[in-house]
């Protein structure tokens, strides 16, 4: 774990509408160069969190800082160090995308405002189309004129509610590219998805939500690590018998014509080794990892 | 500064409400001569009193006479539709996420409102002089008449005094229309408020009321500035008797409360996107 001060901050944060409560004492941390997924079922809390990151709602209680400022309290100076893509990207349907885009660069210091447009526009693949009228762009288009939208000030910290949601694949995996271009620059991600495929590629950090509480917070290369082995031996029962007996062996489950191995560490060298001493023949090995569908339905069921 | 003027400005230029209030007013404009030309087509009395309104100073009245009656409709319309349209287009979080403070966009934003009003009220007239004058050069007859019952043409102050009302009401218009606006989070309903606004409180004008109803203040400095007394007819009807600076003051204040609602329900209101 590093050992900077998070970019992204969040304590104890709640909040409630009425009678329900949309985030529940969520705390967890986001490092600098991060890129952190946020995934859970609907009506988990996630766009609630990003919401308040933003300023756009205030917590019940708890406190969430964006690089050291509390969003509650100094929303301004917030405002200026954070990238939003929103889950729904609204722009003014009778202007033109570029139009819109510049409309917006003035609001906020941006140098060379023009050129700064019709660069994001070009990175976006917005070039073609950024004379036509918003109201004439595919919902794809709306979610890449946001994501130009949000890194007009080049901001340190990126908000992405489901940024590829409208996207073709090739839109998806481009967006995908760029936001870990983006994070290797040294910003800061923290991208909501719905997509569990897209987590496991993209980001380094995750964190499941249900119900408004945080159910993991999670390193995706821990969480992805190989948890054991699969192998093909015979006779099976004396496999058993001697893998059970081997420390670092934590579970051994038959599986059809599979021998399923849970261990801690597992140095596959040496189990095959003390199987094939003990007489056991061994015809595959291979890593066993579970997927992050399994670990997503296991810790929101 | 300016960078968030011009954003506020080209963000309002497109929009349907200001592109047709801007429409209609110009319209008006050339539209009324021309109606008053085809009423009075078969009748020479009528087609020389039509040509004496439009004579210079008398077509001015009449085109204040216009904006008294359409203006705060429009005023209402613009100080609505310039937070209103933010909350129908869902773009609030595009705008918050990148502006430091949310006060400073709202005062960005009456600003625009204002200067909006203003040209759109110059442009409004300007046409309706230049027609009207259009028609009387096209007529042969001079631009400029008075009438025979009057004896002294009047000076530039008293032929611009009665925008004071008119700018005046105007303002009450668009700073109700807004306020509602953001209260609501309805420009429907802030357009609404705000063009109703005039006529409920004149129906509500009573001595009791007077003091604090913004249009018996403005009767009250406009005639103070054209004649230098008080308004005989306020005094007999309210018993309204104020200094013109205390009008304003007054007027003043009830500005300031307005958008001292607006900046602080703005201020801590959420938006959900």
């Amino acid at each position: 774990m590093p050992s900077t001060a998070p970019a992204i901050s969040v304590q104890n944060l709640t909040r409630r509408f009425r009678e329900t409560t949309a985030v529940d004492r969520l705390s967890f941390d986001v490092h600098p160069g991060a890129i952190c997924g946020v995934v859970g079922p609907n009506g988990a809390g996630k766009s609630t969190t990003f919401r308040i990151l933003c300023g756009l709602l205030r917590p019940s209680s708890g406190v969430a800082m964006v690089l050291g400022r509390d969003v509650s309290n100094d929303s301004g100076a917030v405002a200026t160090c954070i990238g939003l893509l929103p889950e729904t990207p609204h722009f003014y349907p009778y202007m033109s995308g570029e139009r819109n885009l510049q409309a917006l660069a003035d609001l906020s210091p941006v140098p060379n405002s023009r050129a700064r447009c019709r660069d994001l526009l070009r990175l976006t693949g917005l070039a073609a189309a950024a004379d036509r009228r918003v109201a004439a762009y595919s919902a794809g288009m709306r979610q890449r004129l946001a994501l130009a939208a949000a890194l007009l000030t080049d901001p340190p910290v990126l908000l992405l509610d489901e940024p590829t949601a409208g996207l073709d694949p090739t839109g998806a995996l481009e967006l995908r590219e760029l936001i870990t271009t983006l994070a290797a620059e040294g910003r800061t991600v923290l991208m909501a998805t719905q997509a569990l495929d897209e987590a496991e590629r993209v980001c380094t950090q995750l964190i499941v939500l249900s119900r408004g509480q945080l159910r993991a917070n999670v390193q995706v290369v821990d969480l992805l690590a190989p948890s054991g082995l699969r192998m093909r031996v015979a006779p099976v029962q004396d496999a058993i018998r001697i893998l059970e007996s081997m420390p670092s062996v934590r579970a051994v489950a038959v599986s059809s014509d599979q021998i399923a191995v849970e261990a801690v560490d597992v140095d596959t060298a040496a189990l095959v080794r003390a199987l094939v001493l003990g007489g056991v023949a061994v015809s595959e090995v291979s890593m066993h990892r579970e997927t992050l569908e399994h670990h997503f339905l296991q810790l929101t069921s | 500064m300016i960078t968030q003027l011009r954003s506020e400005w080209m963000r309002g230029r497109g929009r349907p409400v200001e592109k047709f209030t801007g429409a209609v007013v110009l319209v008006l404009g050339f539209v009324i001569p021309g109606v008053m030309l085809l009423a009075s087509s078969r009748n020479a009395i009528m087609r020389a009193s039509a040509l004496e309104t439009m004579a210079f100073p008398s077509s001015l009245r009449a085109a204040q006479t216009m904006a008294t009656i359409i203006g705060p409709f429009w005023a209402a319309a613009i100080g609505a539709n310039i937070i209103g349209a933010e909350f129908q287009y869902g773009t609030w979080p595009l705008l918050l996420v990148r502006t430091s403070s949310r006060v400073r966009l709202a005062l960005f934003k009456i600003a625009t409102a204002a200067a909006r009003i203003i040209l759109l009220t110059i442009a409004g007239v300007a046409t309706f002089l230049a027609v009207c004058a259009l028609v009387r050069a096209a007529n042969g007859v001079p631009l400029a008449h008075l009438a025979p019952d009057v004896a002294q043409a009047p000076t530039a102050a008293q032929l611009l005094m009665p925008f004071v009302g008119i700018c005046g009401a105007m303002a009450f218009a668009a700073m109700i229309g807004f306020t509602i606006t953001v209260v609501s989070r309805s420009a429907v309903f802030g357009m609404l408020a705000g063009a109703l606004a005039q006529p409920f409180l004149f129906a509500i004008r009573f001595k009791e009321t007077a003091s604090w109803i913004p249009y018996v203040h403005l009767d009250n400095i406009q005639t103070r500035l054209l004649t230098g007394r008080p308004s005989p007819l306020l005094a007999r009807l309210y018993e309204f008797n104020w200094s013109g600076r205390a009008s304003a003051a007054v007027l003043a204040l009830e500005l300031a409360v307005l958008c001292a609602i607006a900046l602080i329900v703005f201020r801590r209101q959420e938006i959900v996107y």
